[in-house]
């Protein structure tokens, strides 16, 4: 398979809150001027590759360009954006099921063997794909000997316990830059009210504020930091077989199950590309894919039997609350009062 | 022999009675069902000849009342319908005949004899001239002990001779009384029945003569 | 459109009745789906507004005051629910003072708002959908300034249309039922309706050509009417037959009568009589009597036939005897003309026939009449009675004169004789008599000439 690497950094349009951040884009396919199927999305190329490989080894002919992109530009690209999309996946639930209800996604009808679980999708308009637990990263080394804290009242014990080792090398998402981590970040604290707790310990010891995952588990793989909070499951899993000094760690009181959605965006030029490859990614053959062949889980997987632990994040119209703008507005406030001590 | 003649309407009843007269027999008249009752109280018939529609009732009351007191007097009904249901039921209340009008007196005539000779009992009916005599019931010539059955023409033919012996008959005549007048027949037709007759006279003292010119009479040889 | 449809062209009571019955039922039930379907959406439709009433009281709980500023927690449960059954989309608005506060600010609503108490429901159609909303208004106090908040909360209908899609399906299914139950009730109606007109069909067709009793008047009301005319035509009817069969009886008297005075009158005169001339004469007078009542004997036994053969009366009775009683009652007349009646039968005495008496006899009185009249002086006339499996036959034979132009197809024809017998008295109308008295009975005949010079008819009986 051969394949383009294009790592850019480009500024679409002329304002700067039009713009489209693009991370990386990668072709799949015989190269033609416009590809038969423009997908954006926020799930790595890395973990999400093994899908296109073996959809464009299914289907030779078509061609494929994967865009790379943080959710919340995905989230204003879709909205207001000028560039052609066919499809659009991300891993924010929220901006996803806000872009659906306002009318920016088209419906698509797919076959019975198409059809996820019925929570797994909302109207005919947003599909979960995959799910991913939402965890800890900790560093081996440090906790080699050390027991490493299971849930978040231990992690809130072992923070306070030893607040003069651990100052400046604990990490989690800048909630205020992260669509994903701002996501993560609500659910927490609607879950439980000891996230702000946890918050607060954390604020007080001046724990790093991080745009992406990536980075996060970078720094704790180097042993510069200890803790990364709220890592996505499939990141973590990739980075660990590579990288020796990354623990995975979900919580026993609660994990929280992301589900990666996919809206085809209302204007598609090519409609029938994307149904194609929704009707590819949601039937057996796909999901059994993800499930075996990726870091993703399918929406069947077994994890969520065995581990009562397990949450997926609910695919509804409660996520549209934290969007509000009075809402995001005090939440804000509060986690900056909580981190910012 | 006795008749009694039930019918209302006169002139029939006249003829027919003159009809009997001329046969040498008693005729009492009834025109109604009550004087016809009356007769038939006071005195014996040889045989009655009743008609249905009387202008006082139904002869057939007439019959079943006198059928009821075990008179068993013979009873020609005379009708002017033909229908055979009509006839089944008289001769289930008693008539031991009925025909229907109009007829011939030879047929009636034919019928009280076939009716008489069936009752048994009855004195036979007897014509004697010279030394024969003529049973007309059982059409029966007798001489000398000796029996000769006769034809019904032959024995007609005989009945008018001896009824008026020596009396001259002229062909016509005597083709008249044997023959329906409908029956067209030839002038010596009677020539052979006067012959037959002839035949079966011949052990008697009886002959019938020819009277040349006028007609033929009966006649006892000396 | 309606009356053509109800006047099908069908002649039947009970198709008619099921066609309307059908209609009433096809209608009724289109009725009854509408009026649920229609109170089914009031239903939903106020189970929605319940909601989203229940939505606008949880957004206002969580109003709340900061440094006269108006915030808002908005609720993620109520947000929750509120999509949760039929997967809607919602929108809301919030305006402080007519300011916008939060929510969409382009939602096409300017009031009238209703209070907590009794929000106002509306349809709002907003983006590409229309959207169930509930407003209300409500007045908080900010410091000590009154401050109008108004609240929209829009709900697209999805779960409206979800739930009724739902119920409809089972809804037209129970009306299909219904439909079909109505059409099985309609068919037994239909014929619990008709079963008494069935019935009287039945009585009437169930008749003997000759019952002529009353119809039974246990029928409906309705029917009543033709019970009583067909009654009164049964009656009349019956009157005309008995008119007819006394016009016989009385015909015949009337006629024969007078004949027989006249006939008697003239054979005693005859008797009488010494003159040629005279005796030439009444013999004429006697034949034409003879003519005339022959003529009136057959013309009443063809009336007495026809009117036989419309209602005959049948009874059992012995063949062998029916017979034999007809030839005794010949006996006097044959023997006058010096004939023999020779009557031989191979059936068994008790051997029975069951048909009308009188028409039989009518047709042998006639054959016998007719062998008697041909017969050739002093020969006999045979009269045979037999019969094989499937027919009794009685056979008359007598020798006869003069049947050079003997033609067995013509003899039947009324008015017709025999071109060399017109010394015989007769008017032709006995053979047919003859013929139409058989077909009463279901009988055949045949007239066949046999050698020498004999005839013989043939009358054939059904077992």
């Amino acid at each position: 398979m051969r394949y383009l690497i294009i790592a850019l950094l480009i500024f679409f349009m002329n304002s700067p809150s039009d713009a489209l951040v693009i991370e990386e884009v990668r072709t799949y396919g015989p190269q033609k001027d416009t590809a038969d199927l423009r997908i954006l999305s926020s799930t790595d190329i890395d973990v999400f590759d093994p899908v296109l490989t073996a959809y464009i080894t299914s289907f030779p002919s078509v061609s494929i360009e994967y865009v790379l992109s943080n959710t919340s530009d995905i989230y204003h690209e879709v909205r207001d954006g000028e560039e052609p999309f066919d499809l659009v996946m991300s891993s924010a639930m929220d901006l996803q099921m806000k872009l659906a209800n306002d009318g920016f996604a088209e419906s698509v009808s797919l076959p019975e063997t198409s059809q996820g679980p019925d929570w797994s999708q909302w109207q005919n308009k947003l599909f979960g794909f995959s799910l991913e637990p939402i965890g800890m990263v900790v560093s081996k080394s440090y906790f080699n000997n050390i027991e490493a804290p299971k849930s978040r009242r231990d992690l809130i014990s072992f923070l306070r316990a030893n607040q003069h080792d651990l100052r400046g090398k604990i990490v989690t998402y800048d909630v205020r830059q992260s669509g994903a981590g701002f996501l993560f970040a609500t659910q927490d604290a609607r879950q439980s009210d000891s996230y702000w707790r946890m918050a607060e310990v954390m604020g007080s010891l001046t724990t790093g504020l991080f745009c992406c995952s990536g980075e996060m588990l970078d720094a704790v793989n180097t042993g510069e930091v200890l803790l990364a909070y709220n890592i996505i499951g499939s990141y973590a899993q990739k980075r660990s077989r590579e990288q020796d000094n990354l623990l995975v760690i979900y919580p026993q009181d609660y994990t929280h199950m992301l589900l990666r959605t996919a809206l085809v965006p209302r204007g598609t030029q090519n409609f029938q590309a994307a149904r194609d490859f929704l009707i590819f990614l949601l039937n057996d053959v796909g999901q059994d894919f993800i499930e075996k062949r990726t870091d993703m889980l399918s929406l069947q997987s077994e994890v969520l039997n065995k581990n009562r632990q397990f949450k997926p994040i609910r695919l509804d119209t409660g996520l549209l609350v934290y969007l509000d703008r009075l809402k995001k507005q005090r939440f804000l406030e509060e986690w900056k009062e909580a981190l910012f001590q | 022999m006795k008749v009694l003649l039930i019918e209302d309407t006169k002139e029939l009843a006249d003829s027919l009675r003159l009809f009997f007269e001329l046969e040498k027999n008693h005729v009492e008249m009834a025109h109604d069902l009550s004087e016809a009752k009356h007769f038939a109280s006071v005195t014996h018939f040889d045989i009655i000849l009743l008609d249905i529609m009387l202008p006082d009732g139904d002869g057939r009351d007439f019959l079943r009342t006198i059928r009821s007191k075990n008179n068993n007097t013979p009873v020609i009904v005379m009708t002017a319908r033909s229908e055979i249901s009509d006839r089944i039921d008289l001769l289930d209340i008693g008539a031991d005949d009925y025909i229907i009008k109009p007829f011939e007196f030879a047929e009636l005539e034919a019928r009280c004899r076939a009716v008489l000779r069936r009752h048994s009992g009855q004195d036979q009916l007897a014509l004697n001239y010279g030394n024969a005599t003529l049973y007309p019931l059982i059409a029966m010539l007798e001489a000398y002990g000796e029996k000769t059955s006769l034809r019904n023409r032959e024995l007609r033919l005989l009945e008018i001779f001896f009824n008026s012996p020596e009396i001259i008959f002229s062909k016509e005549q005597l083709t008249d009384r044997l023959f329906s007048i409908s029956e067209e027949v030839t002038d010596n037709a009677i020539e052979v029945y006067v012959g037959r007759v002839r035949k079966k006279l011949h052990n008697t003292n009886l002959q019938i003569e020819t009277v040349r010119g006028i007609g033929y009479r009966l006649h006892v040889n000396d | 459109m309606i009356r053509k449809l109800f006047a099908l062209k069908t002649t039947s009571i009970r198709n008619r009745l099921l066609i309307q019955l059908g209609l009433v039922a096809v209608v009724i039930s289109l009725f009854l789906f509408l009026v649920v379907r229609l109170a089914l959406v009031q239903a939903v439709t106020a189970t929605q507004d319940r909601l989203l009433a229940a939505a606008v009281s949880s957004v206002v709980d969580k109003i709340y005051v900061v440094d006269n500023m108006v915030s808002l927690d908005l609720p993620y449960d109520t947000f929750s629910l509120l999509g949760a059954i039929g997967e809607d989309r919602i929108f809301y608005q919030i305006k402080d003072d007519g300011k916008f506060l939060t929510g969409y600010e382009d939602l096409p609503y300017e009031g009238p708002f209703g209070d907590l108490q009794e929000p106002i429901f509306t349809n709002i159609d907003y983006l590409d959908e229309t959207f169930r909303a509930a407003s209300i208004e409500n007045v908080i106090f900010a410091g000590n300034q009154a401050r109008r908040l108004t609240i929209i909360i829009a709900q697209s209908q999805n779960f409206q249309a979800t739930v009724l899609t739902k119920i409809s399906t089972n809804l037209i299914f129970v009306t299909f039922i219904f439909l079909i139950i109505a059409i099985l009730f309609a068919f037994l109606t239909a014929n619990l309706t008709i079963r008494p007109i069935g019935s009287f069909a039945d009585d009437v067709k169930m008749r003997g050509p000759s019952d002529l009793r009353k119809v039974s008047s246990d029928v409906p009301s309705e029917l009543l009417p033709l019970v009583h005319s067909l009654n009164g035509f049964i009656s009349r009817f019956r009157t005309a037959l008995r008119q007819t069969e006394t016009f016989i009886a009385e015909a015949a008297h009337h006629i024969r009568t007078p004949l027989s005075v006249v006939k008697s009158e003239s054979e005693l005169a005859l008797r009488k009589s010494k003159t040629p001339e005279n005796r030439e004469h009444l013999r004429n007078i006697i034949r034409s009597v003879d003519q005339t009542n022959r003529s009136a004997t057959q013309l009443l036994d063809h009336a007495m036939v026809l009117y036989r053969a419309e209602r005959p009366e049948k009874q059992k009775f012995s063949a062998h005897q029916a017979v034999e009683d007809l030839i005794n009652q010949f006996r006097p007349a044959a023997d006058l003309r010096d004939l023999d009646i020779a009557f031989s039968s191979t059936l068994e005495q008790k051997q029975q026939l069951y048909l009308d008496r009188t028409l039989l006899e009518t047709s042998l009185r006639n054959l016998l009449d007719n062998a008697l009249k041909y017969a050739i002086a002093e020969s006999t006339v045979f009269v045979d009675l037999s019969q094989d499996k499937k027919q009794i036959t009685v056979t008359i034979t007598n020798d006869a004169a003069n049947l050079k132009d003997f033609n067995a197809s013509q003899i039947f024809k009324k008015f017709k004789r025999g071109t060399e017998n017109k010394d015989i008295i007769g008017s032709g109308l006995g053979l047919s008599i003859v013929l139409e008295a058989a077909n009463a009975i279901n009988a055949t005949i045949k007239v066949k000439k046999l050698k020498g010079e004999s005839v013989c008819a043939i009358l054939s009986l059904p077992c």
